[in-house]
């Protein structure tokens, strides 16, 4: 029997009173996961406590062949547990684990883990950066014990000992008192002894006491770095929305980089670049609160310069490993998202989205899908499910550009609820895509409406 | 505890087209198969109580471990779901025997509801020809937007 241990980190009812600044003091967990092949998968799910680093539970179930489950634990092992998950699986699953603060008013998600790594790259943490924490949790995703250490730079470290396998420990920027002066924004290296690999999440806290509206986020920490990291969807000013982009350099001198933006066709915008000195082991913020003025062109919402495309580093003068972290916002609202950059060299020439929707209960999907490789390629995608919206006839697409498209009015049967799948031919066939999910609010009422998820490549 | 109501008529509630044409259930049917049961109540928010309106809920199984819940799972994609109507009232019909619990669903997210005074579990057990009542579940918050006081 194949065997596939997939590690999620989840906190429950867990109040962190230490997060003084931030507005959501209390988080519960719900994790979905879906069956990749055409079977049925058997897995068993094991709750670990972080406390003492045990299971506090195991169940089985089945889920069947390409359809995915939503799981909540109950009251047994989910009054004040604050732990992590492993699941084992005869089938190939992926994971997205949904992180819901104060009851669920703010929520965020991010996927789960088939594999860690001894040192893993966190672009941006913060201790009451304008109302803003950070707290991220280390699980051990190897057969061992395993020492942890979280380097911020500058000589701030923190650590935990003997972390069992499966287990997880909390780091809370907000009680580091190493991280000063405050407001505190950088990076931070984690790393495992022994060869034992770990998985990192990080969750961003922002409270409103700097004016700012309340919201959570979420984003892993990077296992891999490339020189030159891709974001697939980059927008400013359409419609109210932004994106920051916090770029890290893993290297031990500085760095400078160039960010070339790349409208996609049929979009406002134009080719544009912005260049930042990256200290070592530092992280810098990229596109926000704008992008650079030569990026925009007429066409977001009330006929505001605006700018929908992709980005790419075009630069980097060291050629130091570089991760990053991609954060879109809507301007004004509580809402925001956050996915990781693209390493273009794990890049392929096939995507799946799985969850594709049109005017499902007011939700709707659109997405990009970049190409990262060095050529120009041709990118067609395929959506499945009754009454899907037309497919996408094969495009050419330039090197770091991207084929954006919304599903908003295009399904031929409502609601729609389905997927997509993208395949590039031509040139070296390297794509990646970022799905944002969109609440109306025309059925379903929100304070967060946004959410965003990486497509996977196979 | 579980309430038996009167069984007024049988039809499956829908959902309303657009956010402003009127959505009030005022039938809760009985269920038609054998081995069926239809589940019902209504989700309340402070401050009010009031109710909380044209929002998804979904039912989830739960999975024992020797005798006692330990998680509950539901299909991601089309569970048994259903739409609060103005009132707060909602409704699920012609579910199948077994036992639940209550989601909160937003599409991309999902919320496990736990009785509002308790905290406990809400644990529904569906036997066959029963129409089930859960009564006002009225919550101090929940994820969904601030109502206007």
């Amino acid at each position: 029997m194949k065997k596939l241990a997939l590690a999620l980190t989840i906190i429950l009812a867990l109040a962190l009173p230490s997060v003084a600044f931030a507005d959501v003091t209390s988080y519960t967990s719900g994790f979905q996961l879906q069956n990749l092949e055409g079977t049925v998968a058997n897995i068993t799910i094991h709750f670990i406590n972080q406390a003492d680093g045990l299971e506090a539970a195991n169940v089985t179930d089945t889920i069947p062949a390409n359809s995915s489950k939503t799981y909540y634990p109950l009251s047994a092992v989910a009054a004040g547990f604050n732990g992590s998950v492993v699941v084992d699986s005869d089938k190939q699953l992926a994971a997205i684990t949904n992180v819901l603060g104060n009851s669920g008013a703010y929520g965020s998600s991010y996927v789960g883990f088939t594999a860690g790594a001894t040192t893993i790259n966190v672009p941006l943490v913060m201790k009451n950066n304008y109302g803003i924490n950070t707290w991220l949790n280390v699980q051990n995703t190897g057969t061992a014990n395993t020492d942890v250490t979280i380097d911020y730079g500058g000589g701030c470290t923190d650590s935990v000992t003997g972390l069992k396998p499966g287990a997880a420990h909390t780091f809370d920027q907000a009680t580091t008192a190493c991280l000063t002066p405050t407001p505190y924004a950088g990076a931070a290296t984690v790393t495992s002894s022994g060869s034992v690999p770990v998985a990192v999440t990080v969750i961003q806290v922002t409270g409103s006491s700097a004016g700012l509206l309340p919201s959570l986020l979420a984003y892993n920490g990077f296992t891999t770095a490339s020189t030159a990291p891709a974001m697939p969807l980059v927008t400013s000013g359409y419609y109210n929305s932004g994106t920051g982009i916090q770029i890290m350099n893993t290297g031990g001198t500085n760095t400078d980089v160039t960010l070339t933006y790349t409208p996609s066709a049929g979009f406002p915008g134009a080719t544009c670049t912005e260049t930042k000195t990256i200290l070592a082991g530092k992280s810098t913020t990229f596109g926000f609160p704008s992008l650079p003025a030569g990026c925009y062109t007429n066409g977001g919402g009330a006929g505001s310069a605006a700018f929908v495309g992709s980005a790419k580093v075009t630069t980097n003068t060291a050629s130091h490993p570089l991760v990053a972290v991609v954060n879109p916002v809507t301007t004004g609202a509580s809402t925001a998202a956050a996915y990781g950059a693209i390493d273009p060299s794990v890049a392929t020439a096939n995507v799946s989205l799985p969850l594709i929707m049109d005017r499902n209960f007011g939700i709707f999907t659109g997405f990009a899908v970049a190409n990262v490789g060095t050529l120009s390629t041709n990118i067609a995608c395929t959506f499945s499910g009754a009454g899907a919206p037309p497919n996408i006839p094969s495009t050419a697409v330039a090197p770091g550009a991207a084929l954006t498209a919304t599903q908003l009015n295009q399904a031929t049967v409502v609601p729609y609820v389905g997927s997509a799948t993208c395949t590039a031919t031509g040139g070296d066939a390297k794509i990646a895509a970022v799905v944002n999910e969109l609440n109306t609010g025309s059925a379903i009422p929100t304070e967060d409406g946004l959410s965003v998820y990486e497509g996977l490549n196979y | 505890m579980l309430l038996a109501v009167i069984v007024v008529g049988a039809c499956k509630p829908t959902f309303p087209q657009a956010s402003m044409t009127p959505y009030i259930i005022t039938v809760i049917p009985t269920p038609s198969a054998p081995d069926k049961c239809t589940i019902t109540g209504v989700l309340l928010v402070s401050p009010g109580p009031q109710p909380v309106k044209r929002t998804l809920l979904a039912l989830a199984n739960v999975i024992e471990a020797n005798g006692t819940p330990i998680v509950a799972s539901m299909d991601s994609l089309n569970p048994p779901r259903t739409l609060t109507d103005d009132n707060g009232r909602f409704i699920f019909v012609e579910v199948t025997a077994d036992t639940y619990t209550l989601i909160l669903d937003k599409i991309t997210e999902s919320f496990l509801l736990s009785h509002p005074t308790s905290g406990e579990d809400i644990l529904i057990t569906c036997e066959a020809g029963q129409v089930i009542d859960l009564g006002e579940l009225a919550y101090s918050e929940l994820p969904v937007p601030t109502p206007v006081k």
